[in-house]
């Protein structure tokens, strides 16, 4: 680029304010002047900050555990941890057997998925590739509220209405007050609609494009569904595994659901 | 195949405007004409695509063997297996390449006595076979864009319809890409009657027997613009020897 053209455009493009002259008098020089734009520095320190701050947090989180534990563990051995079978750790007789907990975990866990799976697919299928968009539209509110319900009052749920009522005395199922089969039960509607709605959202992210195609090639709207779409969903589904079922479920156990079973009398519900 | 007075709507808009035309068995027929002049959406009335779209409607008559597609009576599911489509962008699934093809066959319990067969004729049909014959288990992802559509194709024909549509099949492509999907339509003919659209003059003029030539009609209060055919004839009398002075002003590059 000559002297000349630059001059001549900068005449006309260059707005108002900005000081032409040193440009226009040695053009490399000005675009060497790098700015140091403050504001833009500022608002990255303050992101990285919020970055930072969340991890310091964890960290806080595993170290307020870990030194409690290595109190615990200086006191109780290893062994009768993992391998103790009673769970009683307010009564006077202590005891800290781990295994009811995991077991227990392990049980809600798998019958909570197993309605949950079944229930939650079929909700997001219907929704995602048989609803007409007004009542999808209508519904997919509805079932994102129900993901926003606390556990806890699934778990009063489960305590004071599944286990007594409907186990007990309707289906005359004896079991005590802190059911596994209650829990499993409670835990797998409490996150249909989370497995729903993932699910739903992972179904509607495939594109139209692959729908028509199977479509066009006389594939009815159930092959398509689970032949195209879902296989296409598939990277949603799991991310379903990871951030729907495990950590609430997970979660829920660690309020109480999981202590249920144990006969652990001494474990509050929640 | 034929059309009698076709209209489309989507919702209370009128697409396309009492079309009526026929298409032959074993030839190409070509639609062209400016954009909004309802190629495609006529195209995609013709296997009942359109009812994938909540508002679409079609009146008039689309008949198949003397069949009204549109009847009561009628899967739609088989016609869709009878007359088959060929998307505008490759649209392939995300599977293997020999998953692709067997998919139609596939889902409509096609009894194929031999399926490795039948994915060998089908993409060998389409020009693909010596390209992707030593990774079949590959995804169809790695091809490129020509290959993919060539793979539509191939999945396509692997369901023998009778009748495939196609929607600017080369739009996505390359020049040389596209002459390739042009080679393959004149070796297909033989078998299919293939009716494509296309926004390229040279295309179809170097692809159809027979050319339909459609333009939009903007409503003068609303300013919808609704289809119509204009002129419909043999690719050679349309493009050397229009009837309609609209049709001569589009394809000499004067109008559209």
């Amino acid at each position: 680029m000559s002297t000349t053209t630059a001059e001549g455009s900068s005449h006309e493009t260059t707005p108002q304010g900005i000081d032409q002259g040193s440009y226009e008098s040695d053009p490399a020089a000005f675009l060497r002047q790098r700015r140091k734009r403050y504001g833009e520095r500022a608002a990255k320190a303050a992101l990285v900050g919020s970055a930072v701050l969340s991890v310091l947090i964890t960290v806080g989180i595993f170290f307020a555990l870990l030194l409690p534990a290595v109190d615990f563990f200086s006191e109780i051995s290893v062994g009768d941890f993992l391998t103790g079978q009673r769970w009683a750790p307010t009564f006077a007789d202590a005891s800290f057997g781990v295994l009811p907990l995991v077991t227990g975990t392990i049980w809600t866990t798998f019958i909570g998925l197993l309605i949950a799976i079944p229930f939650g697919l079929g909700a997001a299928i219907y929704l995602a590739e048989y609803a007409p968009e007004r009542i999808r539209r209508a519904l997919k509110p509805v079932l994102e509220v129900l993901a926003g319900i606390p556990s806890v009052v699934y778990g009063y749920f489960a305590l004071f209405f599944v286990a007594p009522t409907i186990l007990d005395d309707l289906l005359s199922i004896e079991i005590g007050t802190f059911s596994v089969l209650a829990a499993g039960l409670v835990l797998g509607i409490m996150i249909i609609p989370t497995v729903a709605s993932l699910s739903e959202d992972a179904m509607t992210a495939v594109p139209q494009s692959l729908r028509q195609a199977s479509f066009a090639l006389g594939a009815n709207r159930m092959r398509t569904t689970l032949r195209v779409v879902f296989p296409g969903g598939r990277l949603g589904h799991h991310r379903i595994d990871r951030v729907g079922c495990l950590p609430r479920s997970r979660r829920d156990d660690d309020r109480g659901a999981g202590g249920w079973h144990t006969g652990a009398d001494g474990v509050q519900p929640p | 195949m034929e059309c009698d007075g076709v209209d489309v709507y989507y919702g209370d808009f009128k697409a396309v405007c009492d079309v009526s035309l026929g298409f032959g068995y074993n030839e190409i027929t070509a639609l062209i004409g400016p954009s909004g002049c309802g190629k495609s959406t006529l195209l995609r009335s013709l296997n009942r695509m359109n009812d994938l779209i909540p508002e679409a409607r079609v009146e008039g008559a689309v008949t198949f063997h003397g069949q009204s597609i549109y009847a009561k009576d009628v899967d739609p599911i088989e016609v869709r297996r009878r007359i088959g489509m060929v998307f505008q962008k490759p649209n392939p699934f995300p599977k293997s390449i020999y998953d692709n093809v067997a998919y139609g066959p596939r889902v409509t319990g096609m009894k194929a006595a031999d399926m490795d067969d039948l994915v060998e004729e089908a993409l060998t049909r389409s020009a693909l076979w010596d390209e992707v014959k030593d990774k079949l288990k590959q995804s169809a992802y790695g091809l490129s864009g020509g290959q993919q559509q060539r793979l539509c194709i191939a999945r396509t024909i692997a369901v023998r319809p009778e009748v495939i549509l196609m929607d600017e099949p080369c739009s996505a492509l390359d020049p040389i890409a596209t002459s390739r999907i042009e080679d393959l339509m004149a070796e297909l003919r033989d078998d299919y009657s293939i009716i494509i659209v296309t926004h390229n003059m040279q295309q179809a003029a170097r692809v159809a027997d027979r050319t339909a030539f459609f333009t939009a009609l903007a409503d003068e209060t609303t300013g919808d613009r609704t289809g119509l055919l204009v002129e419909y004839d043999l690719t050679n009398k349309i493009f050397s020897s229009p009837a309609d002075e609209r049709t001569e002003k589009y394809i000499t590059g004067r109008f559209g």
